[in-house]
């Protein structure tokens, strides 16, 4: 009992009861935990706005789109402000705003000194957030460490430069120079992430669209 | 002290969120609707002269108050705990501080909760059709001021209409639903289907309205039969409750009210009956694989 009360817990596919409203959740599970009257009232009003979620607080959960239901879950994980957060793929199935915006909330939680401990399939997503990782394989533990101990490939140089009007030739003729042979270097234009292209292409008014019901 | 107290308040914060829930739901809104059809119906369905009238009134909207009752109780705790375990809310639930204990209790205070609501609407009701029946019946009588045998046919109205011992019935149909719910909530800490539910708390309560036949039986075979018939029939008579006993209600309101004490023995059965199924279904419920 007494762990449980510093701890948050967020299920894969949250179900809370869907003919109450995000707020009327909030207050029962917060009842739950153990809060009341102006106290609860204050940290309901805080999380709502932490998740982004004051316009939809009236509407009932049925209404709710995957990544609204998942930040609610998150707010309702959160309520007793406990130390220790754990999370079941937060973002399965949700949309590329959607998870973005959860992936900020995570972030921020972690700065302000949660440990937050998460699983999920969407690798790419675990790398943005992630200070260590485990590799989990059919119930056994394969791998564990920090993402630059497990990732970092140690021999070898990433270099990002500015293009400045210079040529490829220029480039390979200068690190030839230094004694690196042509077929150990690899030079192309960095791309940007397709979710970061995604987002960038949407038009201004979607963005803020996406964020409500995202 | 203080724990108990946070206990109190979950069960608090579970009984109102199936409250909430229960007059969120469209089954036992219809249902309860059907009743104060029922109830309000029972005015017109009467035509009798006044005495047959009152009797057949009374009896009417009883047994409406009764059976919509029932079918809240039943629909209610058949629906509204496996719903909890199907849909998974139980889950998150569970992940708060939340005793599983907490939670039958809490649920089973909230079906009482809307039992007891409902039960007072429909009551105040029936008051109302019981105080239009009078004056409806007062308008054919001569005026008080017209001599004796006037006043005597008003009290004789006043009287029937103006029963006080109807609460006392009222009280004991409570008494009787909470004991349906508590089964019905029992059943429901074993299986997840609502058919199963509903039949084996009906079967209960059929039973139940039987057993005291069997009891009788089984009072008057002793010694006669054999050993192992008798232990059925008292097993039966012990863990089934008695519900025979609740037809005191029909003789209340027939108007051959026994003493208050018959009612308060039953209303002592009844929470007996209610703490121990609670009591065996936190255990079950405890054990279950969610």
């Amino acid at each position: 009992m007494s762990a449980r009360q510093r701890l948050g817990f967020l299920p894969e596919n949250p179900y809370f009861p869907n003919f109450l409203s995000g707020r009327e959740v909030l207050r029962y599970y917060g009842k739950l935990s153990g809060l009341e009257g102006k106290s609860l009232e204050a940290r309901m009003e805080e999380l709502l706005e932490l998740v982004d979620l004051q316009e939809a607080r009236h509407r009932p959960l049925k209404t709710y789109s995957k990544g609204m239901l998942q930040r609610i879950g998150l707010a309702q994980a959160l309520l007793h402000d406990p130390d220790l957060l754990l999370l079941d793929e937060p973002t399965a199935g949700v949309d590329p705003l959607g998870s973005r915006q959860i992936r900020d909330i995570i972030l921020g939680l972690k700065q302000r000194g949660k440990t937050i401990v998460f699983s999920s399939h969407l690798l790419e997503q675990v790398q943005e957030v992630s200070d260590r990782v485990a590799i989990l394989h059919l119930g056994q533990k394969l791998k564990e460490g920090s993402l630059a101990e497990l990732l970092e490939v140690p021999d070898e140089f990433e270099l990002r430069l500015p293009r400045s009007g210079r040529s490829e030739e220029e480039l390979r003729k200068v690190l030839g120079a230094a004694g690196w042979s042509g077929d150990e270097i690899s030079i192309r234009s960095p791309r940007v992430k397709l979710e970061e292209y995604f987002i960038s292409s949407l038009p201004e008014r979607g963005k803020a669209e996406g964020r409500k019901s995202g | 002290m203080k724990s108990l107290k946070e206990t109190w308040w979950r069960i608090e914060a579970i009984a109102g969120n199936t409250l909430v829930e229960a007059l969120r739901q469209r089954v036992l809104n219809v249902i309860f609707l059907f009743g104060l059809v029922l109830v309000l119906g029972s005015l017109f369905l009467t035509s009798l002269t006044f005495q047959e009238e009152f009797k057949f009134l009374k009896d009417l909207g009883y047994a409406a108050i009764s059976i919509t009752g029932t079918l809240v109780a039943l629909m209610g705790a058949a629906q509204l705990i496996p719903a909890e375990i199907e849909r998974r809310t139980l889950h998150t639930l569970l992940s708060k501080p939340v005793r599983r204990y907490e939670f039958i209790l809490g649920k089973y205070l909230g079906l009482l909760g809307l039992i007891t609501l409902m039960l007072l609407i429909m009551s105040l009701l029936f008051a109302g059709v019981l105080w239009a029946k009078e004056q409806l019946g007062l308008l054919g009588l001569p005026p008080a001021e017209s001599g004796e045998e006037a006043r005597q046919m008003i009290a004789a109205v006043t009287a029937q209409s103006r029963d006080l011992n109807l609460l006392q019935a009222l009280v004991l149909i409570w008494a009787k639903l909470a004991v349906v719910t508590a089964v019905a909530v029992f059943f429901s800490t074993m299986a997840t289907s609502t058919i199963f539910i509903v039949c084996t708390t009906l079967l209960v309560y059929f039973v139940g309205h039987l057993q005291s036949v069997a009891r009788e039986v089984w009072l008057q075979e002793i010694g006669g039969s054999s050993w192992l018939k008798q232990g059925f029939l008292a097993l039966v008579a012990f863990l089934i409750p008695d519900f025979q006993a609740y037809n005191l209600i029909d003789e209340i309101i027939a108007g051959n009210a026994p003493p208050w004490a018959g009612s308060a023995e039953l209303l002592v059965y009844s929470v007996v009956y209610v703490a121990v199924l609670l009591l065996v279904s936190s255990l079950v419920f405890e054990d279950r694989e969610l």
